[in-house]
């Protein structure tokens, strides 16, 4: 049954892609009701900011779009669960992120997927298009490579860069994991938790737990060959193919835990799976053997590594998964609009990890004050209020951080960043009632 | 980390620690290159490297241990240079830290035993050999004071 659904979500959507030749268009913001117009929006009257700008380039954040313009850039490498498919076939995911962007942030988001397989390629062109951006969104490249790419540019660029499959998805999955541990009473600073997968997303979660007071060595992750241990045999390979995972088998697992999937959930409080598609990744006698009220995070997609039912009969107290017909849908669409509404509104230079600890206490919180459940651990995708919420909190970490260019008090942060989020959606519908889109 | 770091001359109590740190070294080198392929027999043959070593008083081995356990070893060996000054050089052959004890300047502090060791014995030129893939080593020693000196260069002849 589930497959059969999911079959007919696939065609629904080609059908879709197809009729309206993909999802985003570029319309302009500013009246148009004479030719002369053109003369001031174009040339001559446009030297005038040009002049401006080329005096203090800065200016560009007020005189063109750039201040709410961000790039969705990937090289195809790593889409969805497809994999390697290429630049061109990861057009559709970005354009749908675009579409996101803007409904659920008021962003404005330009799908760019590029031909650039070597990653000093790939970093020099977003160092070149920086000009024409107030941020960039990294989508869908390939692990470790994505860890190499997102540090070179987090100290190259003057703008905000993000790698959503790393940062969002772990700063929506440490959202979760705070409500959870208050559910259950446990403190984050002494649960051991196994990660099951060790590739971007659970890389970037580790560390960001840790950030937020996990104990590194009460973390047990497992890649596909087993428990990360210091001395494992292979260690020495990941100095050099992957020092992100590198680091963490050294700081992790102080018990140097050995053995496979089984092994590393014996005893513990919390799992966090992002491996590869269940069912029967993980077993129901595994759960079992875990601590008192078990929290489950099964987020691969599109099938859980273990179906919530199951993990709920082998006693798991709170389960989480990626998928919206579940309860407690871990998703980064939680994250990054807000994120980089936030950002944008203050001309951020970075998204620090205290930004995105923030963004994830931000989302915690929306939901705690809703009335924590067992089954509502994050706020929902249409709670469109979150997004607001969060995009400020960000913005203002970001001023008390010292990495925003613009100071706005918090009221007016409030009123713009509300403004802004609800004239995207606003503009949309006045488009559809007068059958422009439909 | 808590404990103590102790260098000292490795000693046959030693044996079979300092066989374990050097496969890890030789299995890390297998990933650069496949002359670098390790043989079936690798881990007798460097129980007999070792052990011959300390029957060679032109040969130098170190351990690092901390809280008694070895952590990390060091081989050198007292080579003549023919036709330049200094007429005598201490090569490092291998060099390993266990993992969880790196970036505590283990790897220096067993370099600053072997010099001053070699010193007593008026030897003033220190080498070390690696692959030169190895670019975490080439930083290491680069950071130490060393510069490259010599090329080796392999050709498989079929």
């Amino acid at each position: 049954m589930k497959s059969n659904s999911t079959d007919q979500w696939y065609d629904l959507s080609l059908k879709i892609h197809r009729s309206y030749g993909g999802k985003i268009e570029v319309i302009p913001k500013v009246p148009i009701k004479s030719l002369q117009d053109f003369s001031i929006l174009y040339t001559p009257g446009v030297a005038q900011p040009s002049r401006v700008i080329s005096r203090d380039p800065d200016q560009s954040f007020l005189l063109t779009s750039r201040w709410n313009m961000i790039a969705v850039v990937t090289d195809g490498t790593r889409v969805l669960g497809l994999g390697d498919i290429g630049p061109e076939a990861s057009y559709p995911v970005m354009e749908g992120k675009a579409l996101l962007f803007k409904y659920l942030g008021g962003v404005d988001a330009i799908p760019l997927p590029i031909r650039a397989r070597d990653p000093d390629t790939f970093i020099d062109i977003v160092k070149s298009i920086e000009p024409a951006f107030g941020g960039i969104n990294l989508e869908d490249i390939e692990s470790p490579k994505c860890f190499y790419i997102l540090e070179k540019l987090r100290e190259s660029l003057e703008i905000p860069i993000w790698h959503d499959d790393q940062q969002g998805t772990a700063t929506a999955i440490l959202a979760g994991l705070i409500n959870a541990l208050k559910l259950v009473g446990k403190k984050l600073s002494e649960v051991v938790i196994a990660f099951i997968g060790a590739g971007a997303s659970n890389i970037a979660t580790a560390n960001l737990v840790i950030k937020a007071g996990a104990k590194p060595g009460n973390i047990i992750m497992v890649d596909s060959k087993g428990i990360l241990y210091h001395e494992r045999e292979d260690i020495d390979s990941l100095m050099f193919s992957n020092r992100w995972k590198y680091d963490l088998a050294i700081k992790t697992n102080s018990e140097q835990r050995k053995g496979g999937i089984p092994e590393a959930l014996k005893g513990a409080d919390v799992v966090i799976a992002a491996s590869r598609p269940g069912p029967g990744i993980i077993k129901k006698e595994w759960i079992r053997a875990m601590n008192d009220d078990p929290i489950v995070f099964a987020l691969a997609n599109p099938v859980p590594e273990i179906w919530p039912w199951e993990a709920k009969e082998a006693g798991a107290r709170i389960i989480a998964t990626g998928r919206s017909d579940f309860p407690n849908q871990i998703n980064n669409s939680l994250v990054f609009p807000s994120v980089f509404r936030g950002v944008l509104s203050v001309r951020a230079k970075t998204i620090s990890d205290d930004m995105a600890l923030e963004a994830a206490y931000s989302l915690a919180r929306f939901a705690e004050n809703k009335g924590l459940r067992e089954d509502y651990i994050v706020p929902r995708m249409d709670e469109l209020d979150t997004y607001i919420q969060v995009a400020v909190d960000v913005a203002l970490k970001a001023i008390d951080t010292g990495v925003a260019r613009v100071k706005k008090s918090k009221k007016d942060l409030y009123d713009e960043v509300v403004r802004l989020i609800r004239s995207a959606k606003s503009k949309l519908d006045a488009l559809m009632n007068m059958g422009l889109i439909q | 980390m808590d404990g103590d770091l102790v260098i000292r001359r490795a000693s046959r109590d030693d044996l079979n620690s300092i066989a374990d740190l050097v496969l890890r070294l030789k299995r890390l080198n297998e990933e650069f290159d496949p002359l670098y392929t390790i043989r079936a027999d690798a881990p007798e043959v460097i129980k007999s490297y070792i052990e011959s070593s300390f029957d060679n008083d032109k040969i130098i081995m170190l351990v690092a241990e901390y809280s008694g356990r070895v952590v990390g070893f060091l081989r050198a060996e007292i080579r003549s240079r023919l036709f330049y000054e200094p007429p005598f050089e201490g090569l490092i052959t291998d060099l390993y830290v266990l993992p969880a004890y790196r970036r505590m300047k283990v790897g220096g502090a067993l370099i600053d035993k072997l010099i001053e060791l070699l010193k007593k014995q008026g030897i003033y030129l220190v080498s070390a050999e690696f692959p030169p893939m190895n670019k975490i080593a080439v930083e290491f020693y680069e950071n130490m004071g060393f510069k490259p000196l010599l090329y080796r260069f392999f050709k498989k002849v079929e």
